[in-house]
């Protein structure tokens, strides 16, 4: 397998102008072996190996801090492993220009102003090239997106105009503007009404079918349990990953939620509660 | 008759002519760059880094070199390394602005004032000497506009990305240092070409407030932009006159204009904003 992301660094300019997305054909989606990243003494993941090899939605599961924000950032290229490996397609992240992240809503600027339009050709920027402006067939592409998001009615309106599931489309939108091939999603379902969650699912269905996977940071046990074909569950190290009913078990919920989880057994199944966060959250597993 | 004579008269001095032409320059500018220092919230940023001009335009005014090098030296050197300062370290970003632009605007004046006609000198690096533009002033001014203008039409997209969403940027692996420090060169050289019409203490006005205004306005970046450079141009306009015809001091002049302008809309737009009901979404908690 052929290192490049070590390879030399291009200049500024260079990498304005861009690099074609490299593929190893056959390779999985996601490799990540024994990765370990520090920030300043702290260590956010430790020794973490999984692989993901089909196109499946995979939920990262974790209290607070348990690093499942940094994981989907080493993932996407965006922080450096401090040591390990990530491969995705084959080749580190940083030579690809279509893995997408979609932040968590808290860590946007909603005042900015753009329409929604602007923000999903935001993901073709790259595509579009230096020193020119968007041309008609990158509007065309835009359009298309947001009609697969049922947005297209809205491409005009400002985007901190729009409710909570809205703006997850609108960057869901995006992903599929940038042709992303891997999907990271920061908290995408925290804080939205039951219908609206359906559709986000749906639409991250979709492209599990048109052969994109997605990595989904959640609080949300009954949701990973129920929606996801993988699960992942984090507590800085890889506690355990797999079907979700195979992941959420009461003893591997006790080791990632420690004290804050209250394993209630009995009957055919047990019953979870997990409290891992300021505002609580119930959770049956 | 009366009032296009009245209109027309201050331009039949050359030397007002080219303080029109300086001023409008200034005006389109400062504003079209303004609109990422506002949204970027770099304000602070481009006040300190006028102030940190001060000693190269002493320097270079002292050595007889032209104040304008001088100026950009200062500004572009001061830019970089305060981007760099400002990415790691103990202190927060804004106190080690305040204590590296508090030093050298102290510099700065100490150097002038060793000199006799300290008063009169200082008054026009702080607060501009639009009348006193020269044919190759006026050059210089237009050709460093013209640069910074063609720079942000070339990278308007990449400027947008790495300001509403940095996170995209990295995975569009967008060079964010690179574009970053781009934008302060662009910065310093704004306030070089700035610092004849309204001066080091007064730039940031022309930076923010047009800008501010026009945020005020629309919701779309190249709209806030072009809307931006029509307040500044107008505002620069109407300045001209205001201090050709009550005597006041142009780039102090320039700037009540702007301010006018953004309190009229701010009292217009700032509450139709509310009473439309387009609450913009306060920070949810953390979850």
């Amino acid at each position: 397998m052929k290192e490049t992301s070590a390879a030399k660094k291009p200049s500024g300019l260079e990498q304005v102008i861009g690099h074609p997305p490299p593929h190893v054909a056959d390779a999985a989606p996601v490799q990540v072996s024994n990765l370990t990243v520090r920030f300043d003494g702290t260590t956010a993941l430790e020794d973490v190996s999984f692989t993901i090899d089909v196109p499946q939605k995979v939920a990262v599961v974790g209290p607070n801090g348990a690093g499942k924000t940094t994981l989907l950032k080493v993932i996407a290229g965006i922080y450096p492993p401090t040591a390990g490996l990530v491969r995705v397609y084959g080749y580190g992240p940083v030579s690809h220009i279509c893995i997408a992240y979609v932040p968590q809503r808290t860590q946007v600027d909603w005042r900015f102003p753009v329409s929604v339009a602007d923000v999903v050709m935001m993901g073709r920027v790259k595509k579009v090239g230096p020193f020119r402006w968007p041309r008609k067939q990158d509007w065309a592409i835009v359009d298309q997106a947001l009609e697969r998001v049922g947005m297209s009615d809205l491409r005009q309106r400002h985007i901190g105009a729009l409710s909570g599931g809205q703006q997850q489309r609108v960057f869901l939108a995006r992903a599929l503007a940038q042709e992303a091939e891997i999907v990271m999603l920061d908290e995408p379902l925290t804080g939205l009404d039951a219908p609206t969650q359906q559709v986000i699912l749906s639409l991250l269905d979709g492209l599990m079918r048109d052969g994109v996977p997605s990595l989904v940071a959640t609080h949300d046990l009954g949701l990973a349990s129920e929606h996801f074909e993988r699960a992942l569950l984090l507590n800085h190290r890889l506690i355990s990953e797999g079907r979700p009913d195979h992941v959420f078990t009461p003893e591997n919920l006790q080791e990632a939620y420690q004290g804050s989880l209250h394993v209630v057994s009995g009957g055919p199944g047990s019953m979870v509660l997990a409290d891992t966060h300021c505002e609580g959250e119930e959770t049956q597993a | 008759m009366i009032l296009l004579q009245a209109l027309l008269e201050p331009f039949s001095h050359a030397f007002m002519v080219r303080a029109l032409a300086a001023a409008l320059m200034v005006g389109i500018v400062c504003p079209i760059l303004g609109t990422y220092i506002v949204l970027r919230g770099m304000a602070f940023f481009g006040d300190a880094l006028a102030h940190i001009v001060l000693p190269g335009v002493v320097l270079a005014f002292l050595l007889g070199w032209p104040v304008a090098l001088g100026a950009l030296v200062a500004g572009i050197s001061a830019a970089l390394v305060i981007g760099r300062l400002s990415q790691r370290g103990r202190l927060a970003e804004d106190t080690a602005i305040g204590v590296v632009f508090a030093g050298a605007f102290a510099l700065g004046v100490a150097m002038l004032s060793a000199r006799g006609s300290y008063a009169v000198d200082l008054t026009h690096i702080l607060f501009g000497d639009l009348l006193g533009v020269g044919p190759d002033d006026l050059i210089l001014i237009a050709g460093l506009g013209l640069v910074v203008l063609l720079t942000i039409a070339a990278f308007y997209k990449e400027f947008m990305v790495i300001s509403f969403d940095p996170l995209l940027a990295s995975t569009l692996r967008l060079p964010v240092v690179w574009l970053r420090n781009l934008m302060l060169v662009l910065l310093a050289v704004v306030i070089v070409v700035s610092l004849q019409a309204v001066g080091v203490a007064l730039v940031l006005a022309m930076l923010v407030t047009p800008a501010a205004t026009a945020t005020l306005m629309t919701r779309r970046l190249i709209w806030v932009m072009i809307l931006a450079a029509l307040i500044g141009a107008l505002s620069s306009l109407a300045g001209v006159y205001l201090s050709y015809y009550l005597n006041l001091a142009s780039g102090p002049a320039i700037v009540l204009a702007a301010t006018a302008v953004f309190g009229v809309v701010y009292a217009v737009v700032g509450r139709k904003d509310h009473a439309s009901g387009m609450v913009l979404r306060s920070p949810a908690s953390d979850v």
